[in-house]
């Protein structure tokens, strides 16, 4: 694993296409992209992220367990924000609520779990 | 220029560096997931509040977070050529790559402040504080704001870091006349720079773009 | 004779130590008083349910106790309790190395351990915190109670865990003995490489869900605040993300001690090396997929919940791969009863019992009605103490005589196994039937109905407690007049205990030269 210098130009190189690939990301935020805005302003900084990563961060010339980390890394990000927007994405709609009637225990006695609250409260006596 | 030392469990300096370099990758790693809950975050609330996020996202300077990605674009080339330069032994183009790398980042920080003053002056703080809230009392552009300064607050806290252990580097370069040999611990150093600037090729999408108006 | 432990005695030889195994000595100290200390909470906790009403606390003062005695356990013992200690000690004497990649960054854990739990010793004193050890908004956010001083020393004792991991990933990767390929390193080390995967990667999400809540609770940024916007339920997400994950951080070293200590005492190699080896990924990575089925009753979309409960059901398997291997690998061997196979048969039938219930509470049908009782209670008690703990008492008296050069009393030993075994039957399994009779979890006050099978849960801690208590008192004894340890004195082919007992700082006398199986039982034993 013995590091030998390469180009000078190399990193100015992958500099500009990364530049690029923001200007075009810029440009197209000013377009009307419809559903497909997110994943492609995504899948650009994506494309950028895996040029910082691979040149850069000199996973070129890294060891494969270097270059396992990299990968499976980000694949956990993709879990967690997969599975946590798949929950608001696929609630029920929210129905406007219709206020409970607040209910009001009798003073000094402690709801007593397995019986219900006593009658003369509004609620559903619930237990 | 002096060898590094051979620690003495290691039973060669190959196998030390590679333990270095492993090492530092797997710290990066726990960061990655450190933000990753703040990834997951920002996605949940997008996915319940789609509209008021688009506000959100359209009501941020575009120009301004661009330049910001430019800027630590540019650092990103200008370490990653210092650590090459420093292979090849040219300390000189190293060290001040390296001091440009942290004035990117201080630029950087710069810009951010002054957004986060614009931010301030509209009335728009963390929490859903302010009167821009009062104005605007929609829910989804609280959790925007309050999920917007989190992320990047929390990203200019990691450039800061960043530009500091940056500066130490060109500095013990300098001083202890590192030649190539250390050019792999400004090169693991060079790494924490390029995270946080992938970091951040994320969050300009997330904040500045998608979903802006034309 | 020079070793580890009379090496150097000065007060600084300890505390700036790089030796793993002081450090990991100084962490088996440490998880003892932790556990102690979780204990006497627990015992306080079951003293208190004797009666339905007050006996012995407020609710208030209830509420703190379960809460720190949450805290405590998970985080300050049962965590490090194997990984911190059997790891740190271990893992290089198994690899033939010197040392961990990491030495001083291992001397900071330590420190990081302290500095953690000073904090959350520091919150307890000035009143604790009543909102259980999964901090749910929006309690959390409005609670009077010392929430911070805990939050902040978990979040420290976090980066411990964390530095841990790091340390022996790239122990594993990098210090292995010239020739020892990945198949050939004994099986604990799998299990620590497992384990370390997801300290690494989980934690830090725990640490950011900490900051999280004292931003929230200190800054009042309203980040699950539903009138901001905020959702409680992503809270839970993001807490239960980490959380799932620990409880196999707290699983799988104890599965790492099981697969070290049932080849030894039934003299056979185990039944298959790679079953146990990939099915530690196979978990390790399938625990990650889980999180929300903690969450069936939250609000989260029932699709969602769907998805957890059927992703839920396949890290059993891989949990059966590793039971059925081992039971193979006792079946014809030859088998001798020593302590610490006591207390792996305590485990395999605690374990399977405590696992099949989970399998259960994965039925979103099923769980509906279970969540938030004492069958969830008795749940994850079977597999924390049935199991870890249980293979952590195996782990402790299996090492003892490398750690120490001293045997433990074997008489007493399984007296005390059988009184821990027993005791914790008798105090946990009373509580699946509250649970499933309708006893919900964390109450203070409960219906009449339910105080028999308390008493039987209480009377259970006693015994449990006291098998515990025995152990630490014989432990002790035999540091100081236990008969002096052979270097061998299981007949075990594992590596580490090639390395004299106890063994010398570097570990070795010379550059150890491994044979080419640590589980070779058909050759005389080498060392």
């Amino acid at each position: 694993m013995s590091e030998r210098p390469v180009s000078v130009w190399l990193f100015p190189g992958i500099g500009a296409v990364v530049g690029a690939l923001l200007i075009l990301s810029f440009v197209l935020s000013y377009v009307e992209m419809g559903r497909w805005t997110t994943w492609i302003h995504l899948g650009i900084a994506t494309v950028q992220s895996a040029l910082v990563v691979w040149f850069s961060m000199e996973l070129f010339e890294s060891r494969f367990s270097v270059r396992m980390l990299a990968i499976i890394t980000p694949l956990f990000v993709l879990l967690l924000v997969a599975l946590t927007a798949v929950d608001p994405a696929t609630r029920a709609p929210e129905e406007v609520l219709v206020p409970n009637p607040t209910i009001e225990p009798e003073p000094n006695i402690h709801p007593i779990p397995g019986i219900a609250y006593p009658s003369g409260a509004g609620g559903h006596g619930q237990p | 220029m002096h060898a590094p030392p051979l620690q003495h469990h290691f039973p060669d300096i190959e196998q030390q560096r590679h333990a270095a370099k492993l090492g530092t990758w797997i710290f990066l790693s726990s960061e990655l997931l450190f933000f990753n809950a703040l990834f997951a975050i920002y996605a949940f609330y997008r996915v319940k509040y789609p509209e008021m996020f688009q506000v959100g996202v359209s009501h941020n300077m575009k120009w301004l977070g661009t330049i910001n990605t430019a800027i630590l674009i540019l650092g990103s080339v200008c370490i990653a050529s210092a650590v090459n330069f420093l292979r090849l032994a040219r300390r000189g183009p190293a060290i001040f790559l390296t001091l440009v790398t942290c004035l990117c980042g201080i630029g950087y920080i710069t810009i951010k402040s002054i957004e986060y003053g614009f931010h301030f002056d509209e009335g728009i703080y963390p929490g859903g504080a302010g009167h821009f809230f009062v104005e605007h009392p929609e829910h989804g552009l609280k959790a925007f704001f309050t999920t917007y300064f989190l992320l990047t607050g929390l990203h200019m806290i990691h450039v800061a870091i960043a530009v500091a252990i940056l500066g130490w580097m060109a500095w013990w370069v300098h001083r202890d006349r590192i030649g190539p040999w250390g050019a792999y611990r400004l090169g693991l150093v060079a790494l924490y720079w390029h995270f946080v600037d992938t970091i951040w090729l994320f969050l300009w999408p997330m904040f500045y773009l998608m979903g802006a108006r034309t | 004779m020079k070793n580890y432990l009379n090496d150097e005695t000065t007060i600084w030889s300890w505390v700036a130590t790089t030796d793993h195994k002081r450090i990991g000595l100084m962490f088996f100290v440490l998880t003892i008083l932790a556990l102690m200390v979780g204990g006497t909470f627990a015992l306080l906790l079951r003293l208190e349910h004797l009666t339905p009403r007050y006996t012995i606390m407020s609710a208030f003062a209830y509420n703190q106790t379960f809460t720190l005695h949450g805290v405590i356990m998970v985080w300050f013992f049962l965590i490090p309790s194997i990984p911190s200690v059997f790891g740190n000690f271990f893992v290089p004497i198994m690899l033939g190395a010197q040392d961990v990649a990491f030495p001083r960054i291992n001397l900071f854990t330590v420190y990081l351990y302290l500095a953690g739990a000073l904090v959350v010793f520091i919150g307890m004193v000035v009143g604790g915190t009543d909102t259980g050890w999964t901090f749910y908004p929006p309690y959390s956010a409005q609670t009077y109670t010392a929430l911070m001083p805990v939050l902040v020393g978990v979040f420290i004792l976090g980066f411990s865990t964390i530095l841990t991991g790091l340390n022996l990933i790239v122990t594993i990767h990098t210090l292995r003995a010239k020739g020892m390929g990945w198949m050939q390193m004994p099986l604990f080390c799998w299990a620590m490489y497992g384990v370390s995967v997801i300290q690494v990667l989980a934690t830090p999400v725990l640490g950011m869900v900490l900051l999280l809540l004292t931003i929230d609770h200190g800054l009042d940024w309203g980040l699950f605040d539903p009138a901001r916007g905020g959702d409680v339920v992503l809270f839970q997400h993001l807490f239960w993300f980490y959380s799932h994950p620990a409880v196999y951080i707290m699983i799988l070293p104890a599965m790492g001690v099981i697969s070290e200590v049932i080849p030894t005492f039934a003299h056979k190699n185990p039944l298959s090396y790679r079953a146990i080896a990939y099915s530690t990924f196979g978990i390790a990575f399938i625990g990650f997929l889980t999180w929300g089925h903690h969450m069936f009753v939250s609000g989260m979309s029932t699709f969602d919940a769907g998805i957890f409960g059927i992703l839920s059901m396949f890290v059993a398997v891989f949990s059966a791969i590793k039971v059925f291997t081992w039971t193979g690998t006792l079946y014809k061997g030859a088998v001798s009863l020593k302590t610490p196979l006591v207390y792996v048969f305590g485990f395999l039938f605690l374990f399977v019992f405590g696992g099949m219930t989970g399998v259960a509470q994965a039925t979103t049908s099923l769980d509906v009605h279970w969540h938030d009782t004492y069958f969830i209670v008795a749940h994850f008690h079977f597999i924390m103490v049935g199991a870890s703990l249980t293979a952590w008492l195996a782990a402790v008296h299996y090492w003892w005589p490398k750690m120490f050069g001293r045997m433990y009393p074997e008489k007493w030993a399984i007296a005390a196994a059988i009184l821990v075994l027993l005791g914790f039957v008798g105090t946990f399994f009373p509580q699946f039937l509250l649970g499933n009779g309708g006893m919900p979890r964390r109450y203070y006050h409960y219906a009449e109905k339910f105080q028999p099978l308390h008493v039987m849960s209480t009377a259970g801690s006693w015994v449990l407690a006291l098998g515990l208590l025995l152990a630490l008192v014989y432990l002790l004894w035999s540091l100081f007049y236990g008969e002096r340890a052979p270097r061998n004195p299981w007949g075990s082919r594992s590596f580490e205990w090639s390395a004299p007992t106890p063994p010398p700082k570097h570990n070795f006398e010379a550059t150890p030269v491994f044979p080419p199986s640590a589980y070779d039982y058909s050759r005389p034993v080498e060392f």
